[in-house]
């Protein structure tokens, strides 16, 4: 498909230079003043008069500018993903469980781990891969069930209630763990960027390029399934396969944004709107790149938002983004007939 | 161009089967539209869904230039029919022009990038059902009969032999019924393709279809031309059990005169 006009280019334009604003703009603030052009000198190398403020820009601004950067973009694709999948522009990770799904299989780990979240690399690769069985096991259920219930709004009440059973098996967890192993995994749970340190960000980083990457590479089948997967098939894409690809690529983005940021919900819902509103537009080609930048935009403004008190600490994510999240939802909800992508 | 030997229809629910149509032997040709008319509910949907590949055959075979059906790949079939649902679709924020191009899916490479023939061939359709006006328009704002139109145009711009319309009709007032079937119509004779509709519209369909595939009362399907049906008395005795006649004068039905 063509793109669709000069809105297209603009829209990607103006979200790229948003992201190339906000990424400086989280280095400069933060808890600590620091002046702008120490920071600078502190990202390129140059003299910087406090060691302590070059600690601080490069080895805990920067990979948390980096991080929200990458997780904003890959939630908010999985979150498009999902939405295409399932025909509902409702879906989004958090909505379905695949999120709470991550978190059970985190909990378990930490939990049996006693709360003691050391700096050892077995000890977050756990973490991972509790994350990504826990999300896979959600997406195994979903895939189940959606051969069998054909109504796709159903399919997503059910990832509704299997989200609260997880909860659910998550809250007795909790009830039998220590109280370190409860309260590590309650500030985990609250969602944030910091969680990973620069010698561990080129892996979050090559794991969720990688995923993006491929999600690039399924527009065609996307846009095809734009038009319903009866349709999708009599243009011969093959649905089975297209889906099980979109609900693994979007397990493992959600998977690896919450093993190290914590379940961050709202996100993969409403950026994707945020887009398609923007572009006016629902053609993949255009929308995928621009959800993963808006995606990196939003994330940014909730980070940089979240160190504004100051020396009074950093608020969690999740207290952020659903007071975004849930104005963005309710227009949308109640503008749906004046909404082009609804009608 | 298609037909079906000994086609039987109908859903296989672990040992239980449901037969809904039984030994068909009716055909399609190219240049012609057929409309397969039958009452809400008798199988029209099921049968037209065995036909283009959408769900297996119970039993008997439906052959496309003489080739088994099931033989063709799911690409190759991409390119041999092209099927129009009512489905609604969440398509609203695509102008026409994107909506149509999704019809040149089978042919474009990986990422779904059309060439210059490509955009000739949409631009072609988009023509075809004169809706050139509305080109860069979003599908959301379209008619219920410009929306119809825009995705008989994705379906020529698949540029297949065969084209099937599942209740076309439906949701259209009776303006844009029309127009839709003398499109087909027209469509079918200048393009050269086998069109086949299903319909539960008699009053729309016989005047403007070719040939019939008409669902029997005894769960079959019979073909022929209308006046061929109303000479014979097939369309007459449609309805044995009911107290409705055929009306050849109107070409439609009507209460019986007791």
């Amino acid at each position: 498909m063509k793109a669709t006009s000069h809105r297209s280019t603009i829209t990607l334009i103006a979200l790229s230079l948003l992201v190339v604003v906000l990424l400086p703009l989280n280095l400069v603030y933060g808890s600590i003043d620091i002046p702008f052009g120490e920071v600078v000198n502190a990202i390129f190398g140059g003299e910087v008069s406090k060691p302590t403020w070059e600690t601080i820009v490069v080895e805990t601004r920067l990979p948390m500018a980096l991080t929200a950067t990458l997780a904003g973009a890959a939630l908010a694709v999985a979150g498009l993903l999902l939405q295409t999948t399932f025909d509902n522009p409702l879906a989004g990770p958090s909505i379905l469980g695949v999120s709470t799904g991550s978190s059970l299989g985190v909990a378990i780990v930490m939990l049996a781990m006693g709360g003691v979240v050391s700096e050892a690399i077995s000890s977050y690769l756990g973490i991972l891969l509790g994350a990504i069985v826990g999300a896979a096991v959600v997406m195994l259920i979903l895939l189940f069930f959606s051969s069998i219930v054909k109504s796709t709004a159903m399919l997503l009440i059910i990832g509704i209630m299997v989200g609260y059973l997880t909860s659910s098996a998550i809250s007795l967890l909790n009830f039998f763990s220590t109280q370190e192993g409860v309260h590590s995994f309650v500030i985990w749970g609250m969602g944030n960027f910091s969680g990973v340190t620069l010698d561990r960000l080129p892996l979050f980083a090559i794991l969720i390029l990688i995923s993006l990457l491929l999600s690039f590479m399924l527009v065609k089948p996307l846009n095809a399934l734009l038009l319903g997967a009866r349709y999708a098939e009599n243009l011969g894409v093959s649905i089975k396969a297209t889906r099980n690809k979109l609900l693994l690529l979007s397990g493992v983005l959600t998977a690896v944004v919450t093993a190290f940021c914590g379940p961050i919900g709202f996100l993969g819902l409403i950026v994707p709107h945020i887009a398609r509103l923007a572009l006016r537009s629902s053609n993949h080609t255009v929308l995928l790149p621009a959800t993963a930048l808006a995606g990196a935009v939003i994330a940014l403004l909730c980070n940089l938002i979240s160190v504004l008190p100051a020396s009074w600490g950093v608020i969690p994510i999740n207290a952020i983004t659903p007071v975004i999240g849930v104005p963005i939802i309710i227009y949308i909800i109640v503008n749906r007939k004046k909404i082009l992508y609804f009608n | 161009m298609l037909s079906t030997i000994d086609l039987t229809v109908g859903y296989r629910n672990g040992k239980r089967v449901t037969e809904v149509l039984k030994h068909l032997n009716v055909s399609l040709y190219a240049g012609e539209l057929v409309c397969l008319l039958g009452a809400n509910g008798i199988g029209k949907s099921t049968l037209l869904r065995t036909i283009s590949g959408v769900q297996s055959a119970l039993s008997g075979v439906v052959e496309i230039n003489g080739r088994d059906l099931t033989a063709y790949s799911s690409k190759e079939l991409s390119k041999l029919i092209g099927i129009v649902y009512t489905d609604r679709t969440l398509a609203g924020a695509l102008t026409v022009e994107e909506l149509v191009s999704l019809g040149r899916q089978p042919y474009t490479g990986f990422f779904g990038r059309l060439d210059e023939g490509d955009c000739k061939v949409v631009r072609d359709a988009v023509e075809a059902v004169g809706m050139s006006h509305k080109l860069h328009d979003y599908v959301a704002t379209l008619s219920d009969g410009e929306r119809q139109k825009a995705m008989i145009a994705r379906a020529l711009a698949q540029e297949t032999p065969i084209i099937i319309l599942d209740e076309p009709t439906a949701f259209l007032d009776v303006a844009s019924r029309i127009e839709t079937m003398q499109l087909l119509r027209q469509l079918a004779q200048s393009q050269q393709k086998a069109i086949l509709l299903s319909t539960h519209d008699v009053g729309l369909s016989l005047p403007l279809t070719d040939r019939l595939w008409l669902v029997t009362n005894d769960a079959t399907v019979i073909e022929g031309t209308t006046s061929e049906f109303v000479e014979n008395g097939v369309l007459n005795n449609l309805f044995p059990n009911r107290n409705i006649a055929f009306d050849s004068e109107v070409m439609d039905f009507r209460p019986k005169n007791n």
